[in-house]
């Protein structure tokens, strides 16, 4: 992980298309602006590692028969 | 061709079932190939296409959720180059649990498919009061999504 120090204002560059600024510091929140292109998404990193647990989790269950065998009867609602 | 799967055993497909995921999925980045095949009237089997026990079961969250809503913003729509939305299928992953009544849905990070281009993606939005675990079956005080 490459560390450095920025003060408020000052930003910096990843690659050639992503720059990451120090838009406000405020007590312990720091407000970033992040300027990247369109096909690259950006996450709050405790969010995406919720959803990597979460898929992770749903993925690694060994199912036993009978769950299995409600999942393929149940019928759809009629509204 | 020919595929190996976690609840069907070998199964048949053809090039053109093949669902891509240009990202992966979080957690399955390198996975970028997935058919989807039915399981029963209200679920779907979202299968990797190479890896055989990367199957998530998946459902329409409508079928469980009447109010579920989601707002695909501009970036997302060019990414899977959605042209209308009849061509959008919006599917949640379920965490099935034994008994099947306390199975869960991901209703934070629903799985977007263009149908007609056959490209998906896992779609994280920025804020979103929905629950990374909703119960599927709601219980006596009838919380709703």
């Amino acid at each position: 992980m490459l560390i450095l120090t920025r003060k408020q204002g000052e930003s910096i560059r990843i690659g050639d298309e992503i720059e990451v600024k120090i838009v406000a510091v405020e007590g312990d929140q720091i407000k970033l602006g992040i300027t990247a292109p369109r096909d690259i998404d950006i996450y709050r990193s405790e969010i995406y590692e919720a959803i990597q647990k979460e898929n992770s989790q749903a993925v690694s269950d060994q199912l036993p028969a009978d769950v299995l065998q409600t999942m393929k009867t149940l019928k759809k609602k009629n509204k | 061709m020919k595929i190996q799967t976690k609840y069907f055993g070998e199964q048949e497909i053809s090039a053109s079932d093949i669902i891509s995921f240009p990202s992966g999925l979080p957690g399955f980045n390198e996975i970028k190939q997935f058919v989807l095949l039915p399981f029963g009237e209200v679920f779907y089997i979202l299968q990797s296409v190479d890896e055989k026990n990367v199957a998530f079961v998946v459902t329409s969250p409508f079928s469980f959720f009447s109010t579920f809503m989601v707002d695909l913003p501009d970036t997302l729509v060019k990414q899977l180059s959605i042209e209308s939305e009849k061509d959008v299928s919006v599917l949640v992953i379920v965490s099935v649990k034994n008994p099947f009544n306390q199975s869960t849905a991901n209703l934070k990070a629903p799985v977007i498919i263009n149908t007609a281009r056959k490209l998906g993606k896992q779609y994280i939005p920025e804020t979103s009061s929905y629950a990374l675990s909703e119960p599927l079956v709601q219980t006596n005080n009838q919380k709703g999504a």
